[in-house]
């Protein structure tokens, strides 16, 4: 639906109240919003989660000023609703341990062992204690599959920037996983 | 500088290959080093399963409640409940009127329009009229 507008011009349809427009909106971030999800909330809940997010989404489009893009904005709620999540689950003092804990339960059990298990759960308590755009640029490559010239694109940058933006992050998880200060 | 940005291409064309799913080839030490890292992001994060059918529609029709509430439908007048009990009773009101004063014996409208005689089909016609608005406004009021 509408593949040939841009995410600005559907957003300013849909403003106007425009459902077949938020749709396709809709449509174009579904997965995307779900994999972010996915990738920092434990199963049982990624489902709820997403549907607060797009909720949050419908309830503050009308105040979207676009002087940011939509997708940046988006991502935006989307983090500010996985620390709720996580907040919530603080106060109901489940999981109040750390970081390695909270993020055990997001990763499917099956399918490569204790030991494939015990790697991820380290590489995501990893790439969660990274700075923010280092997490975003890991995200966008890998939950959002864009591309380099895509995440150029997206963030104004040059491609040779993102590249190195990128190379900085992974370093930084190798970093974080050897138990050593990031650069 | 120049080291670094051939670290950066080897790098992010090593992420493409494993992403796309053709063998990485890697030249430089560092970045075989840090291909074992994509690989275990890929592992950890790479968007194996998309939101199921049944969630996505049950999700959309959520967000279509929402929406309503965000952006009620402004209603035409003529779709409005209130103008259509009106219209419904006006119907009746002159059709009935209209059938008392067009039977009504004597009536010189009436023997004017139909050459002196009362014709059946304009008394159908009225009483088709009223039984119509009737109906229409039984079913708005039943609603």
């Amino acid at each position: 639906m509408f593949p040939e507008l841009s995410d600005e011009a559907l957003v300013r349809q849909a403003q106007q109240g425009d459902w077949d427009s938020f749709q396709a909106l809709y449509d174009r971030y579904l997965n995307k919003v779900y994999n972010r999800v996915k990738s920092r909330i434990p199963p049982e809940d990624v489902e709820d989660v997403t549907q607060d997010i797009f909720v949050v989404v419908v309830h503050a489009l009308k105040g979207f000023e676009a002087r940011s893009r939509f997708n940046t904005w988006l991502y935006t709620i989307v983090n500010r609703q996985i620390a709720d999540y996580y907040r919530r689950r603080y106060r109901k003092g489940e999981n109040a341990a750390d970081d390695l804990e909270m993020v055990e339960d997001t990763i499917p059990a099956g399918g490569g062992g204790q030991e494939n298990l015990d790697e991820q759960i380290e590489v995501q308590a990893a790439i969660q204690r990274l700075p923010e755009h280092y997490q975003e640029i890991i995200l966008q490559r890998f939950a959002d599959g864009l591309t380099f010239e895509e995440i150029a694109q997206q963030r104004g940058q040059s491609l040779e920037a993102v590249k190195s933006l990128y190379r900085r992050a992974i370093q930084a998880v190798r970093d974080q996983i050897g138990g050593e200060p990031d650069g | 500088m120049d080291e670094n940005k051939e670290l950066d291409d080897e790098l992010a064309a090593l992420t493409d290959d494993l992403l796309d799913g053709r063998q990485p080839k890697a030249t430089l030490p560092e970045v075989e080093e840090l291909g074992s890292v994509v690989r275990q992001v890929q592992r950890t994060i790479a968007p194996d399963q998309a939101a199921s059918p049944i969630f996505r529609d049950r999700l959309e029709m959520r967000l279509n409640l929402e929406w309503n509430r965000v952006y009620p439908r402004r209603q035409r007048f003529w779709t409005q409940r209130q103008f259509q009990y009106a219209a419904a009773a006006s119907v009746v009101l002159v059709a009935g009127i209209l059938a008392l004063t067009l039977t009504k014996p004597g009536n010189d409208l009436l023997q004017a329009a139909t050459g002196g005689q009362t014709s059946p089909v304009i008394i159908a016609a009225i009483i088709v009229g009223v039984v119509l608005g009737a109906a229409l406004l039984f079913l708005r009021l039943r609603r």
